[in-house]
């Protein structure tokens, strides 16, 4: 255990001291703080998108959702995220870093106004305190089995060790931590694999394996739910302001989009084989004479089936997941907080007297020499993490809430995010406006209607009913989403001629069309 | 800040109407515009500045075009514009409440370069309201409406 102990303390110790260190480039700037001054070079920004995607969910949840529910019931987490970074690269990366945005909510305050603004700012805002109260979630559990804190002190233990060096060194702490963690996960990854190939072999269930396509047009085989989970991620995650933050950190659009390519690669590599081990699991315990019981699957594999060393390496490439999701989330809800929810730009603010601070000299974190953007964004860190603990501590139903946090950022979000940019001439604010409501409430609405949310039960508020059973599960991720989509056609339509869009150039500027002939436009 | 109550009407100094005068003048019979700067005191808005904006029109005696840059004050701001024939109408046109993408709008009634009206306007969720707009002639306290034509 000691070795196991050394390996976790030690990758802790050079996370932190890396984070404190990189924290000197932020010189009282919040573009620095928030984006890294726009100037990640490819390395950087393709190692955060892939760190940032990988979570304590795609690496633990992957191997027990395979070890009981078959392949593509975990596989298609990575696979998933692995699909919103590939789609991200192909259709979003070039224009949104072209527009010089600091959080995604700019490009929506831009589009559609304030009032939206502050709508998808709330919806990312409390979708991010559950993705941070989750990977607390699973720290928690994994200090408490392989490090011997109580879990409760093991969520504050990893919560403080993020909070200090994501609010000393804002994006370039996170990006410099997240080239670390992406090699020891990497690592982890790759030797867990290669070791339980060669002592045990690769056993795959029948049925359970990925050419067990079942799985995936089987409604009684978790077909829904598979396909919801890697619809969710791949097109949902697409608004989520840690990634596209990554987009804006990059140092140009193609910098970005060749980032989100590699971030990509990199998720299914390092997240695939750990759903391959989970597959033969069963049958390396059973070899063993060891019942897994209740413990996660990969935690009980780690205590008895490889060396300690290897065990340290994944542990400490969990671990690694967790911070470096973490990170992201602190930095990316309490840079919306304090720019899209206070409404502070400085950045934007040039009549204002009161300029970014160019050339530091920062002596502390809410010295008078940072910029005032740069002191909330780090207050507002201090709530945001304080919430996290508080869910991960006090709330069982994290992991549901985290799902339906999710699905209600693709029900509210993606569509006016994509019409904005592809078909912005229909992109008004109504239809904007119209479409969040009604995809969030739709998905709200099947929430309280069904007894469970991806297969997770609904232990919060169901309604009991005879329409909806637990066989609806995972289709409600689609429905709501067509409902975002289709309100916001028709209002589009219905109000173009009234109420017209926001032209926005390339850039991201907008464009002001005046005059006093009403004659051909 | 971020959430505040709509103002309920709005202060322009007149030296500041006047910098809006000599611009549209300047550029008749080419539509003018540009941005006044603003601060919130007692619930009111108060231009505190101006910044013309060129027009970047094909057709500039009308249309106003301008992006919405760095060179755009903060807000809260007005954007306003003239209507320069006497043919156009006082108040927002078709195009102007579809293609201003900002919350204030005051439009300036100018034909033959001679500004006879000033019309402002807030940018609701769905319409547009017209606001009461004015300046402050011999003190702070004292508010008189500019010229309005409806």
């Amino acid at each position: 255990m000691s070795v196991i102990l050394y390996g976790v303390g030690g990758a802790i110790v050079v996370m932190l001291a890396v984070g404190l260190y990189v924290s000197q480039k932020i010189e009282g700037d919040s573009i620095n703080y928030i984006v890294a001054g726009r100037g990640l070079i490819l390395p950087l920004a393709a190692a955060t998108l892939m760190a940032q995607s990988l979570d304590a969910n795609a690496t633990l949840g992957n191997t027990d959702l395979v070890a009981s529910a078959g392949f593509w019931a975990g596989a298609a987490l990575p696979i998933g995220l692995a699909l919103c970074l590939f789609i991200t690269g192909l259709f979003f990366a070039k224009p949104m870093n072209r527009m010089n945005l600091t959080t995604l909510p700019d490009f929506f305050r831009r589009k559609y106004g304030r009032t939206v603004e502050m709508i998808a700012s709330f919806i990312m805002v409390i979708s991010y305190a559950f993705l941070l109260a989750g990977n607390l979630v699973a720290g928690g559990y994994l200090f408490q089995t392989f490090v011997g804190t109580s879990y409760a002190v093991g969520v504050v233990l990893i919560a403080a060790i993020v909070f200090a060096y994501t609010i000393a060194g804002g994006l370039f702490a996170v990006a410099y931590t997240d080239v670390i963690q992406a090699f020891v996960a990497f690592f982890g990854s790759i030797g867990l694999i290669v070791f339980v190939a060669t002592q045990y072999g690769i056993t795959i269930p029948d049925g359970m394996g990925p050419m067990a396509l079942g799985q995936l047009t089987d409604p009684s085989q978790g077909a829904y739910i598979n396909l919801a989970t890697i619809v969710a991620l791949g097109l949902g995650d697409i608004v989520a302001i840690d990634f596209m933050e990554r987009v804006f950190a990059a140092d140009s659009p193609e910098t970005a989009q060749r980032a989100c390519f590699i971030g990509a690669a990199g998720t299914l590599i390092i997240g695939i084989p750990f759903s391959i081990v989970a597959l033969s699991s069963g049958s390396i315990l059973a070899s063993l004479g060891i019942e897994p019981g209740s413990q996660a699957v990969l935690y009980v594999l780690l205590q008895n089936a490889v060396p300690p060393w290897l065990a340290a390496v994944v542990i400490a490439g969990i671990v690694a997941a967790s911070f470096s999701t973490s990170d992201g989330a602190i930095l990316g809800t309490s840079s919306v907080m304090a720019r899209n929810i206070v409404g502070i730009r400085v950045d934007e603010e040039h009549s204002s007297g009161e300029a970014v601070a160019a050339d530091g000299g920062s002596s502390g974190f809410f010295s008078g020499e940072s910029d005032k953007l740069l002191k909330v964004t780090r207050l507002m860190a201090v709530p945001i993490t304080l919430l996290g603990i508080f869910f991960a501590l006090r709330v069982s139903a994290t992991g549901m809430l985290l799902v339906l946090a999710f699905d209600i950022m693709l029900a509210g979000a993606l569509v006016p995010l994509v019409f904005g940019l592809y078909w912005p001439d229909l992109a008004n604010t109504p239809a904007a406006l119209t479409s969040m409501v009604a995809g969030s409430v739709t998905r709200l609405v099947f929430f309280v209607l069904l007894p469970t949310t991806y297969a997770y039960e609904n232990t919060l508020l169901y309604i009991p009913n005879d329409i909806f059973t637990a066989a609806f599960d995972g289709l409600p991720t689609f429905i709501a989403a067509a409902v975002s989509l289709v309100v916001f056609v028709v209002v589009g339509y219905a109000t173009r001629d009234s109420y017209g869009s926001r032209p926005l150039d390339d850039e991201g500027h907008r464009t002001i069309v005046a005059g006093g002939d009403d004659g051909d436009e | 800040m971020g959430v505040l109550l709509p103002v309920g009407r709005v202060t322009i100094p007149r030296r500041i109407v006047h910098a809006v005068d000599d611009n549209i003048a300047t550029e008749h019979p080419r539509e003018a515009g540009g941005f006044l700067a603003c601060e919130r005191r007692d619930g009111r808005l108060h231009a505190t500045g101006h910044v013309p904006l060129p027009n970047e029109a094909a057709d500039p005696e009308r249309r106003f075009v301008a992006t919405v840059d760095e060179r755009a004050p903060s807000e809260p701001r007005i954007c306003y514009h003239s209507h320069t024939s006497a043919s156009t109408p006082s108040g927002l046109t078709d195009i102007d409440r579809r293609m201003i993408p900002e919350r204030y709008a005051l439009v300036v009634f100018a034909p033959r370069g001679d500004p006879h009206s000033y019309r402002l306007f807030r940018r609701g969720l769905l319409r547009w309201r017209e606001l009461p707009v004015g300046h402050t002639r011999s003190g702070p306290g004292e508010w008189h409406p500019l010229p309005r034509l409806s």
